[in-house]
Order: C-alpha cells, then sequence, then structure tokens
C-alpha cells in the first residue's frame, strides 16, 4: 500500500511519544482524488489532488489531549510535531476545567490490513479516458433536450490510512469512494427548475459500459421526465400525509431522524438519551423495526476499522423497536454507556475522529416480500401497487417524495427535516389519481417520526444511497437505505409540503 | 518579495517551453484551536489543536491553449517536475477560459493585527474566551456547551508570468459557543475579540435559551415575520448568492440574463442594496486579490434594488463581458434600517425567525422556501412573550420585490452585534410545527 512509504515516519511518531510519555494515535492519510467537470458540453475542471499528512492525537495518562498535523513526514518535522502536541495537552491545564479522557489506554492492540483491488484504480488512471467517458454520457443527456443546463461531474478517492498506536497497533485500510453526478436545470419562461442524479461506487465502473451503467443511465431518464413535469407543478399545501418512501428517503430519514441522534458524542443530549447516557430499554419505535449501522460490501461507508484503530462493528441499535445501543468511538462509549463498536471516522489527518455513521438501514422485519425496484416503475404503477395492496381502505391520499436533495437533524431538539425536488400525491378521490407537486420539504420531531407505524415492501434491502454527511466541520461520505419502499403512517409528528 | 517554495514554483514553471501563462498563488498557514465540548474545555473531540501548511493553486495556459488548474501539495515541491508534467497531461480545453491577467494596482486592506498573530504562541486569551462562555452560558442555567475559538495567521503570495508580484499576511480570530444543542453565538474577525466581546454574545445565546423555556402559540397562516439579520443574510446568501453567480448567469442557469445587468433591471426593493466586499479593513472576506489576481474591491452588486453585475471571477468576467469583481464578504446595505429591537417593538402581532433547519436542502432555482423554523419567537403588542417552532413558506422574490406594492410592506433591520447583518419584515406565511 502507499501509506507503508511512511514506516519511517510512523516509528518516529511513535518513539517520540514514548519519550514525551504520552499515548499517540497516529494517522497517515496518503489520498489521491480526481475530478472531472463539464458543464454544457464544455470542460471546466480536470485533476488530481495529492494530500498527504499525519495527525496525531495526544494523551497524557491523566487524560489531557492535544491534535496537531503535519503535511511534511520527514522525521525531524514529525519529532518536533509530538513534542508540541505532548506540550500543548499538559499545558492546557493551566486553563480551566479541561476534559480529561483516558479510555484510550483501554484498547487491546491489533494488527491489521485492508487493501482494496479496484477494476478502475485512480493510481493507474488516464484522466483523459474517464473525462472521454463522462463526456460521452454528458453528451447523451444533452441530446435528449437541446434546451437543458447540464453540470456533469465524476469525482474518485483512494483514501488510504495508516492508523498506529503507542500499543503498537498498525491498522491499515483503504476507503474507496466515486461519484458520478448529472444536474440538469431547465427553464419554462421564466420559471427554471432542476433535477439530478448522484450514482456512487468505488471507481469508475459506471463510466464504463455494463450494468452499472446502464442503471445509471435509467436513472438519469427518470430524472429527465421528472423535470419535465417540474416545470408546471404547484406546490402541495403543508399537511399531515400517509407517505410511501424509497430507500434513498428512508436511508436519509433514518440517517438524520435517528443516527445523529444515536452517536455516542452526543446521545446524552439528545432526545435517544436520559441521565446522560443512551436510554437504552426505550421503545422508540415500532415492534416490527430495527435500525442498523454497520459497514457493507461495496458501499459507500464500508469502513472495517474506525480512525482509532478499533474494529468498526455492525451495530442494530434499535432492536424490534427497542433502543439498545448506539454509535459508540473509545471515547465516549462509557458515557453513552454502550460498548465500543469502532465509530470514529474523521474527513482527513488533520481532523479529530468523531463518531459517525456509516452504513445505516432501517429494516421491516415484517416487510411484504414482492418483487418490486422503484428505478422501474412509474408513479403509475406505484399507485397502482399501493391499491393492489389496500393502502387507500381509508381513502386518504398518500404523498411519495422524489429526489432528495438533503436533511438536517439537531437532535438535543429532537427536530429533523428533509427536502425533495418534487412529491407526487396519490388521491384515489382527487381528478387527477397521480399528480407531481413541486419541491417539499418533510420534517418534524424526531421521537415521533420513529414510533410512526412502517410497512416495509420488498424484501432485499436497497443500500445505494451514498452522500456527504456533515457534522463538526467534517465530511463523511456514508451510505444509508431500505426496503424498496417503506410505507409511513399518517402522524401529526411529520408534516410534509410547500407552502 | 518571496520564499524559496515559490521561487522554486516560479522556476520550474519557467523552464517549461509550452506554457504560454501561468499565475499562482501561494499560501502558509498557521493555526491554533481551542475548544469546549459537553460543558468542559478540550476532549478528544475539541482538542487544542496545532497545524501548519501550505499549498500552491495554480493556473496554468499551454501553448496550444489548453489550461490547467493545479493544487501543489507540500510534498510536490520536492518533485515539481513531475508535477507539471502532470498538469500538462491533465490539461483540457475550455472554450471560455480567461488569459492570465496583467497586474493592477491592488488596495491593501488592513489584515494584520499584531495582537491576533500573537495568540498563535500566547493562546492563553483562547481559552479565557472560552471560559467567558461557559461562564455566561453557565450562569444562565445552561449545561451542555460546545463551542471553539481559534486563530488563524495565513501568508499569500502571488505571482504570474505577466509580472504580478503580491503579498499579503492576515491573522483572523474566531469563536463561537452553543448552548443546549441551538443557542449560539460567535464572530470571526481580523481584529482582537474582547472578553467583553464575547460577553455580549455569549449573553445574547443564554437570553435566547431563557426565552425558549417559555412557550408561545405559533400563529397560523399569513402574519407579520421578522428575519433576523442572521437568518436574512443566510438566506439571502443561499437564494440571492447561487442566481448571482456569474457562471449561473453565463450558463442560463439563473433567473437573471446577461443582458439584465446591462439595463439595470429593477428586480428587488428600491432600498436594498447588495454588495460584494473584497476591501474594508479588517474584514474575514476582504483581501487585495483572489486566486488570478483579480482585484479585491467593493462592488454594487444588485443597487437600490436594480442588477449591477454578478459576481465574477476571471473566467466569467471575460465570457460575459464585464469586468471581474473578485470575492468578498456578500451582504445587504439598507441606510435607514432600524435595529431588530426596533422593528420588535413596532410589530403588533408577528413571529421573529431566528434559526432555520436544512436551508441548504432547498431547491434554489424559483426562490420557492418551505423551511423549519426551530427557534421562532412571538411577538405580541411589541414584545417577544415566548418561543416555538413553525414552518415558514413562501418565495424569496416575491418577498424582496416590487410585486404586489410589496415597496411598501417590506421594512429593513439590522443587528448591532452584527452591523453587517441585515434583516427584514414581510408578510409570511407560517405553520407551528410539532
Amino acid at each position: 500500500m502507499r501509506v507503508d512509504a511512511y514506516e519511517n515516519a510512523v516509528e518516529a511518531a511513535r518513539d517520540e511519544a514514548a519519550k514525551q510519555g504520552i499515548y499517540a494515535v497516529i494517522r497517515v492519510e496518503d489520498n489521491l482524488e480526481a475530478i472531472i467537470g463539464l458543464l454544457n458540453g464544455k470542460p471546466q475542471q480536470k485533476e488530481i489532488l495529492r494530500l498527504r499528512g499525519m495527525g496525531i492525537s495526544g494523551f497524557t495518562e491523566d487524560g489531557l489531549c492535544a491534535l496537531g498535523s503535519t503535511d511534511i513526514l520527514d522525521t525531524r518535522t514529525v519529532r518536533s510535531l509530538v513534542k508540541r502536541v505532548a506540550e500543548t495537552a499538559r499545558k492546557s491545564a493551566e486553563y480551566g476545567d479541561v476534559q480529561r479522557n483516558n479510555e484510550v489506554y483501554k484498547l487491546s492492540p491489533l494488527q491489521a490490513e485492508e487493501p482494496v483491488h479496484l477494476q478502475y484504480s485512480l493510481e493507474a488512471a488516464d484522466l483523459s479516458v474517464l473525462e472521454s467517458q463522462l463526456m460521452q454520457a454528458h453528451q447523451n443527456i444533452r441530446e435528449m433536450d437541446k434546451k437543458l443546463s447540464l453540470d456533469s461531474t465524476y469525482m474518485q478517492n483512494d483514501q488510504q490510512w495508516w492508523i498506529a498506536r503507542s500499543d503498537g497497533t498498525d491498522v491499515k485500510f483503504t476507503i474507496p469512494m466515486s461519484v458520478v453526478r448529472h444536474t440538469m436545470t431547465k427553464a419554462k419562461g421564466d420559471v427554471t427548475r432542476g433535477s439530478g442524479v448522484r450514482h456512487v461506487a468505488y471507481d469508475a465502473t459506471p463510466l464504463f459500459p455494463g450494468h452499472e451503467k446502464d442503471f445509471l443511465e435509467q436513472k438519469v431518464n427518470n430524472s429527465y421526465k421528472f423535470l419535465v413535469k417540474l416545470l408546471d407543478a404547484e406546490l402541495l399545501p403543508a399537511g399531515h400525509y400517509k407517505a410511501i418512501l424509497t430507500p434513498n428517503f428512508s436511508g436519509v430519514y433514518t440517517h438524520e431522524a435517528v443516527g445523529h441522534a444515536i452517536e455516542s458524542d452526543g446521545v446524552s443530549n439528545s432526545v435517544l438519551g436520559k441521565d446522560g447516557k443512551a436510554n437504552l430499554g426505550e421503545k422508540v419505535a415500532q415492534a416490527n423495526i430495527d435500525v442498523i449501522d454497520g459497514p457493507v460490501e461495496g458501499m459507500w461507508g464500508n469502513l472495517k476499522y474506525s480512525m482509532n484503530g478499533v474494529p468498526r462493528q455492525t451495530v442494530t441499535f434499535i432492536k424490534n423497536g427497542v433502543l439498545v445501543d448506539s454509535l459508540s468511538d473509545v471515547y465516549t462509549a462509557s458515557r453513552a454507556g454502550t460498548s465500543i463498536n469502532g465509530a470514529g471516522r474523521a474527513e482527513h489527518f488533520l481532523h479529530p475522529a468523531i463518531p459517525r455513521m456509516s452504513c445505516t438501514r432501517i429494516v421491516d422485519n415484517n416487510a411484504i416480500d414482492i418483487d418490486v425496484h422503484p428505478d422501474y416503475m412509474t408513479p403509475q404503477e406505484v399507485y397502482q401497487m399501493l391499491d393492489q395492496l389496500g393502502e387507500f381502505k381509508e381513502g386518504e391520499p398518500i404523498v411519495m417524495p422524489v429526489e432528495v436533495t438533503g436533511g438536517q437533524v439537531m437532535p438535543e431538539v429532537g427536530s429533523f427535516m428533509f427536502n425533495c425536488r418534487g412529491i407526487y400525491l396519490f388521491d384515489p378521490k382527487g381528478k387527477e389519481k397521480v399528480k407531481l407537486y413541486g419541491a417539499s420539504s418533510f420534517g418534524g420531531s424526531i421521537l415521533g417520526a420513529l414510533k410512526t407505524p412502517m410497512q416495509g415492501i420488498g424484501k432485499d434491502l436497497m443500500l445505494d444511497d451514498g452522500g456527504f454527511c456533515g457534522k463538526s466541520g467534517q465530511h463523511a461520505w456514508v451510505s444509508d437505505g431500505s426496503h424498496p419502499y417503506m410505507i409511513l403512517g399518517k402522524t401529526k409528528a411529520v408534516t410534509f409540503g410547500g407552502q | 518579495m518571496g520564499n524559496r517554495f515559490v521561487t522554486s514554483l516560479e522556476k520550474e514553471i519557467q523552464k517549461r517551453n509550452d506554457v504560454k501563462d501561468w499565475v499562482f498563488t501561494f499560501s502558509s498557514s498557521d493555526n491554533m484551536e481551542v475548544g469546549m465540548e459537553n460543558g468542559q474545555l478540550a476532549g478528544p473531540y475539541k482538542p487544542p489543536t496545532v497545524r501548519k501548511g501550505f499549498q500552491a493553486d495554480v493556473y496554468v495556459v499551454w501553448e496550444d491553449g489548453s489550461v490547467s488548474d493545479a493544487t501543489v501539495e507540500p510534498h510536490q515541491f520536492s518533485n515539481l517536475d513531475a508535477a507539471i508534467s502532470e498538469w500538462r497531461a491533465n490539461s483540457y480545453t475550455d472554450p471560455d477560459a480567461a488569459p492570465v491577467r496583467q497586474p493592477e494596482e491592488y488596495q491593501k486592506p488592513k489584515l494584520f493585527d499584531p495582537k491576533v498573530n500573537a495568540l498563535l504562541t500566547d493562546y492563553g486569551h483562547l481559552f479565557d474566551v472560552m471560559n467567558k462562555y461557559l461562564s455566561v452560558m453557565k450562569d444562565g442555567g445552561a449545561e451542555n456547551i460546545e463551542g471553539r475559538a481559534s486563530v488563524k495567521v495565513t501568508d499569500v503570495f502571488l505571482r504570474s508570468s505577466t509580472g504580478m508580484d503580491e503579498h499579503y499576511k492576515k491573522a483572523s480570530m474566531s469563536s463561537f459557543a452553543f448552548c443546549e444543542g441551538q443557542f449560539g453565538e460567535g464572530d470571526g474577525t481580523v481584529k482582537f475579540s474582547s472578553l467583553d466581546d464575547v460577553e455580549k454574545l455569549a449573553q445574547r445565546a443564554v437570553d435566547f435559551y431563557k426565552i425558549d423555556q417559555i412557550e408561545a402559540e405559533m400563529p397560523t397562516g399569513m402574519t407579520n415575520v421578522i428575519l433576523s439579520p442572521d437568518t436574512a443574510t443566510q438566506f439571502m446568501d443561499f437564494y440571492l448568492g447561487e442566481h448571482l453567480h456569474g457562471g449561473m448567469v453565463a450558463e442560463k442557469k439563473s433567473k437573471f440574463k446577461p443582458e439584465d445587468f446591462k439595463k439595470e433591471k429593477q428586480i428587488f426593493h428600491p432600498n436594498l442594496t447588495l454588495v460584494l466586499d473584497g476591501i474594508t479593513d479588517y474584514e474575514t472576506g476582504s483581501a487585495p486579490f483572489d486566486g488570478h489576481g483579480v482585484p479585491g474591491g467593493y462592488h454594487e452588486l444588485v443597487k437600490n434594488g436594480k442588477l449591477q453585475t454578478p459576481i465574477l471571477n476571471s473566467k466569467w468576467g471575460n465570457k460575459l463581458g464585464m469586468n471581474p469583481t473578485g470575492t468578498g464578504d456578500f451582504y445587504a446595505h439598507v441606510p435607514g434600517a432600524t435595529p431588530l429591537d426596533d422593528m420588535i417593538s413596532n410589530t403588533d402581532d408577528g413571529v421573529v425567525i431566528h434559526q432555520f433547519l436544512g436551508l441548504h436542502t432547498q431547491s434554489y432555482e424559483k426562490g420557492d422556501y418551505s423551511v423549519p423554523v426551530t427557534i421562532a419567537h412571538r411577538v405580541k403588542n411589541g414584545e417577544v412573550v415566548g418561543s416555538g417552532k413553525l414552518s415558514l413558506s413562501g418565495n424569496i422574490f416575491d418577498d424582496l420585490s416590487m410585486k404586489k406594492g410589496n415597496a411598501q410592506q417590506v421594512e429593513f433591520c439590522y443587528d448591532p452585534l452584527h452591523p453587517r447583518d441585515v434583516g427584514y419584515k414581510i408578510i409570511g406565511k407560517v405553520q407551528p410545527m410539532a
């Protein structure tokens, strides 16, 4: 692995940490990132970034800590950095009531190496070939409609890490990711609307002929048809509705409404906390519901180890509707009252490691077992499916949000929201049984939403909704998902609407 | 003036015989940061943090007309020849690419306060700032407190094949703190922040926390809605910033066309001027030049409600045939705006919006918004009577335009603690939220 080249720097850091009497968690990053951008048929960006550096979290025996980082990995610079970290940690005690945390001393050593072998590795990449493939896809989309404004980007990361600790731990792994984005904007008179597709993977596979490229094209076609209808769409009156969610919505909803509230650094103050700890044993959802986070092969967020060199576990933190665990790292697992499950992540070497999600999913243990796929069903077919399943028996409409644009949560307050570019209203009593409305939000109370009855449709989980999660000034790439569809009962705790 | 990295980069590029023109900025920075979490200083998530770093951002125009944008990381300085060859291999042809600019007169805003610079090594004041937030918030009854105070000193060099040779140094400090997850205040400045300044910010956050303890019934339907200066600035930045971006205008993704600027089309309320300010002393967005040597300046993007210029870098300025504006702070300038407290006193019935959730997820294209508001203050008879949550929906262009006689209906206010932030009062649509 590329990080093997920094052995001298790692050993110097470890040795100097011992001399300075501190426990060091050493994070070496060697990151290759390729970015290609096209706008309306014209190249905008094409470069490879080569980020390299070392971050050191240093802990005294009595739990004082500091963080230092450097881009220069020679032994002299590294030793100087360790000294500075040690001095800064010790000096911090002069300034007041300083938090002390020496949990890291309790970890057991570990040796592990997990390289990843990719079909289209960045180390051997010719950006011109990737640009050409992206341009082909870009031009195909432009051919659909000459009046489209189209922005296409391809980004691929090959992020290698070496996590070393004072106890002799050496853990090396790779976090690969790629994303193809096509964002379309179209105008009709004074009205402008946008839609887009984001397709995540590990490498450039979606750019080359094959199943993933075909799937991406299907998503683009759906998005374009949706965009054309969006130009004439009004806004849905705000209100409480029964909803049918596709995996990207159920996933983002789980991520925002539940996942953040259960991260160990914040759970004690979140609505899922009690008396300073995670409120384990509390019934927070319906009995058919599990919520799980953990590595899934092939998905974004597939992390085998944490940024503290601890194995990342698959955690069922809500089991049969009951809160049973949190997403915990070494520093705050005991504060949360749960065990360490390796949830610590850092965006880059200069950041502290904080508890973050990886691949989060909500599962209905009683999901209806039928073969459906949202990317291959029209809204009319979704309506028919709902009708056949008897979901309109109360005569009330059901909404289906389309193209999530992101979300946000306040775990302490218990509020979450996310947004979509459009929302369908399926109304058995309506003049139009299937009607598209414009951009809409979906938000409300975390606890209220969790307790709402949910019904999964389709047994196999779809977990490939990848995106960037922001927390404390850092981005982490994560994925989420659920069954092909999830029905969310109507509740006053959740509001949908655009006006 | 320069350093060995600047000199070596310049020399290596000049050795090439396939380079037509080039420009680069070399930035080195020194940072010190302290934080607090869970009501205590430091800890593993907000440790005292030291960092030094540097990089160069380069733009090259090759002899064949193709261009390259590249970032040079520290380790690449030991093998610049390989890095430059990689840029060449990844060059691309952009028909809108701008030429490298000629040197100009650059205004030099004051950006270096020695007292701020001293905090890099004598950083006790940063801890004092954190302790001040802590003590004010704890005295106010809050417990879950987190925050950060930091100082960053940056050296920036500008060089180009056309003769640019400039340098500036900037020392900035910032601090913020939140209690109970949502009641926060902070500031970023290029001048030393005193503990008195911090105390006022911390007290404001505590005041909001206390008001939140009093639940007030939120109205439904159309009512007086005051967007606080902070939230209004976020709103305008998100929606209007996108539509005023030069690339969006040039590529027809904005609702404004290039000719709208040339004709100075009246879009907004005649009292509203939107500014891009890169030149005022001791402001965080100020700089003598950007990465392509575009001078910092004071630009009225919208003047008295009329479009003047998009936000233009070198490329989009070249494409649209307009002078580039460079970068800077984006804010509204409304002479005659009243202090927020006065606007509240003059409001019989309504709400003040202080915090949104998920603004970044909204679709900017039409200007529609439907956002949850997690801190809304209820106003009755000119006084704030309590707090609650609601959703706010509408369209920012309708709110701030001349349509439907809005010129009479929009009033503007400012925040004495953050004088550049401007808020406004409209008749807006709200609905209580769980």
